[in-house]
């Protein structure tokens, strides 16, 4: 099936081949429909054409192969240069995105039309159907940042609420909680207490339901740092969850870890040490090697 | 009672997998990666290279001709472009751009391949790499029209960028290229600090997440300036990133008799106890798991390519004795290791090898001296033997760059 070369609009247009060289590297079959497309592709922009049928046959390229670094940025100059539909281009690439998970220039491709548009409503909607196949497609995250920068978006309750929405939805969701941290203290100012305050609270709430999940505990070491706090603000959670005096009852290797960070910020070393060795031989036994790297640094000090 | 097999690796048959990528077409399926031509082909000769096959599977004219595809896709002004797709037989020049990647690619699969760089625009691509640089600090992904700096900013352009100045520029960078203008060290330094995340892993971009991949580029990048060093510019300390590293080893799950949506199901939505349930992890005397691979970020699944991302970057660091060498050993001998040769993204019946899991899977197990596979040096991502070979090349040594 020939799409091009039968067609009366592109019977102008020669193709221009690929030249593979004599012994290429990584051949791939390709299919007829992608190497025509390509031929026609090339032709157009080897006279950088500016025309209708440009937007035809890129498209067609990125439907085969949406990786395909200049086709894009052709295909946004192309498509500005003839005052095109932004709108209906938002359409494609909400398809393009759904149907190809794993791909870096949508979303850059993305990022110049919505900054032609300048108007974010449908982008939270959008982004949300997209983690509804995979709350942790790292492309869409980054997006979604893009979007409350560019958008001003940070005092929007609906950003947070919406954090909270996915982290019901799955309290290990650590692209939910690294997001949440860049809402609440990604600006360049002091973040008030009681807000600060409201965030220890949840990571606490969070640590309740489960106390093997890294993310709360790594959330709780940000969220001290940021705020100048020491880390045995914390010392009575960690306590409760690795109680040092009742090493059955230990119920997270992280609050161990914590707890250990904790004695040396007092310089207490023999509990640091106690802390890591548990680690090691009972409740992480996968970085023993760490732990007693770790209690080996104590040591020697 | 019969003895377990120990596990091993079965060399035969990954040097006839990538003999066969080599010389024999890619499956369609491999059409996104057509804009990368030049990295599938360094995975391809990278991984013969350390099974040891280079010399003794392909021919000397074999290889010449090799190196031969790789000129053929260098631009007239420097730099090389992804893929003979974007060639348009001269015209509009803007629309077959450099691409930062496969420059970085092509120099070290020049350099797997035994060539000594000769007729590579050094000059030419050293230049493009200020030109590539945003004031940020960060790299693109190529040049577009109009010198436009096109692409994402993230750890895998510093990084190739890093790399290419290494290769071209010597060891210190210090003007063996004189007339050049050099990158901005201070400002790429001061990116990577900024893209560190709170758990201490580092992300694309200042408060993205952190992720084993970037931060290996970020960790290697920093290793090629010679800035690995914390400084007040630079990242906190290599202790806080080694605890982010060493936290994404974790062990193999045999599922119980669930399918992997059931399972998906029971660990985002279950509680830690029907997880517990629906899952096991099979441990030896000392409590330490059979099998432990790495995942990419916290929370995420254990996947082949994260045993090197992580152990690269810990290797760098020089603190890759910290992990559980064994355990991710027979993570990807047993589990993603193909019975055709290659190495699976995941384990379980039915995910096919792909050729970057196969060169990352080598190259994990080449980091842990793996028997019958050449060294690897972490920081550049080839065999040491190449590495070498490129630093004895005279022009690197000492002779000023024609």
């Amino acid at each position: 099936m020939s799409l091009y070369s039968r067609d009366p609009e592109w019977e102008d247009v020669v193709p221009l081949p690929q030249d593979d060289g004599v012994h290429p590297l990584a051949q791939i079959a390709y299919t007829e429909e992608y190497a025509e497309a390509m031929a026609y592709l090339r032709a157009v922009m080897a006279k950088d054409e500016v025309s209708e049928r440009v937007l035809k046959v890129t498209e067609d390229v990125i439907e085969m192969n949406p990786a395909h670094y200049t086709v894009w940025l052709y295909r946004a100059k192309t498509l500005f240069a003839l005052g095109g539909d932004l709108r209906k281009e938002q359409i494609f690439l909400n398809e393009m995105a759904l149907k190809h998970q794993k791909n870096y220039q949508i979303w850059h491709h993305r990022q110049l039309i919505m900054e032609k548009i300048g108007d974010v409503t449908g982008e939270a909607e959008f982004t949300a159907s997209m983690f509804e196949k995979d709350s942790k497609n790292y492309h869409v995250w980054s997006y979604r940042q893009w979007l409350v920068r560019r958008f001003d978006l940070w005092e929007s309750p609906s950003e947070i609420e919406y954090i909270d929405i996915l982290l019901k939805k799955d309290i290990k969701n650590n692209s939910a909680w690294n997001h949440r941290f860049f809402v609440v203290f990604g600006r360049d100012k002091d973040v008030p207490k009681e807000i600060v305050d409201r965030e220890i609270s949840i990571c606490e709430d969070a640590i309740f339901i489960a106390p093997q999940n890294p993310s709360p505990w790594n959330y709780l070491r940000g969220a001290l740092k940021k705020a100048n706090l020491p880390l045995s603000t914390i010392e009575k959670t960690c306590l409760h969850y690795a109680p040092l005096d009742n090493p059955d009852k230990i119920k997270s290797s992280h609050a161990l870890d914590i707890l250990a960070d904790i004695y040396m910020e007092k310089a207490e070393k023999e509990q640091a040490v106690m802390a890591l060795d548990l680690l090691a031989k009972k409740y992480d036994p996968i970085r023993a090697n760490y732990w007693n790297y770790r209690a080996g640094l104590i040591r020697g000090v | 009672m019969s003895m377990p097999t120990p596990p091993s690796l079965n060399k035969p048959k990954h040097v006839s997998y990538w003999l066969r990528c080599l010389k024999t077409c890619l499956p369609t399926d491999y059409t996104s990666t057509d804009l990368n031509r030049l990295t599938l082909g360094f995975f391809t000769i990278a991984a013969l290279d350390l099974l040891g096959a280079l010399s003794n599977s392909t021919s000397l004219e074999e290889r010449a001709g090799w190196i031969d595809w790789i000129y053929h896709n260098q631009l007239p002004s420097g730099g090389f472009r992804g893929s003979p797709a974007t060639f348009l037989y001269g015209a509009a020049p803007h629309w077959d751009p450099p691409n930062l990647p496969a420059s970085y690619f092509a120099l070290v699969t020049l350099i797997s391949l035994g060539d000594d760089l000769g007729r590579v625009e050094k000059k030419g691509l050293l230049a493009l790499l200020p030109k590539m640089q945003r004031s940020d600090g960060s790299f693109g992904e190529w040049l577009g029209p109009d010198d436009e700096v096109v692409g994402s900013s993230d750890m895998r352009f510093i990084y190739c960028a890093c790399a290419i100045r290494w290769v071209l520029r010597g060891r210190n960078g210090d003007g063996i290229i004189e007339g050049v203008k050099d990158i901005d060290v201070d400002r790429c330094v001061s990116y990577i600090a900024s893209a560190e995340t709170y758990d201490h892993g580092i992300s694309e971009k200042p408060f993205g997440e952190a992720h084993a991949g970037h931060t290996y580029c970020a960790i290697s990048a920093l290793a090629l300036l010679n800035r690995l060093q914390p400084t007040d510019t630079g990242i906190s300390s290599s202790d806080n990133i080694v605890r982010w590293l060493v936290s994404r080893q974790i062990p193999f799950e045999a599922r119980d008799g669930y399918d992997e949506e059931e399972i998906e199901e029971l660990i985002t939505e279950g509680t830690e106890e029907t997880r517990l349930q629906a899952t096991h992890v099979e441990v030896d005397a000392d409590n330490h798991p059979l099998w432990a691979g790495f995942n990419g970020r916290c929370g995420k699944r254990g996947d082949t390519c994260y045993s090197f991302w992580v152990g690269g970057s810990l290797d760098v660091l020089k603190k890759l004795h910290l992990i559980d060498v064994k355990a991710n050993r027979r993570f990807l001998l047993e589990k993603t290791q193909h019975f055709i040769g290659g190495f699976a993204k995941l384990p379980g019946p039915g995910v096919p090898p792909d050729i970057m899991h196969s060169f990352l899977g080598l190259a994990a197990l080449a980091l842990v001296r793996e028997e019958g596979l050449n060294r690897l040096d972490a920081m550049l991502c080839i065999s040491m033997q190449a590495k070498e070979r490129l630093m004895e090349m005279d022009w690197w040594k000492n002779a000023p760059v024609s």
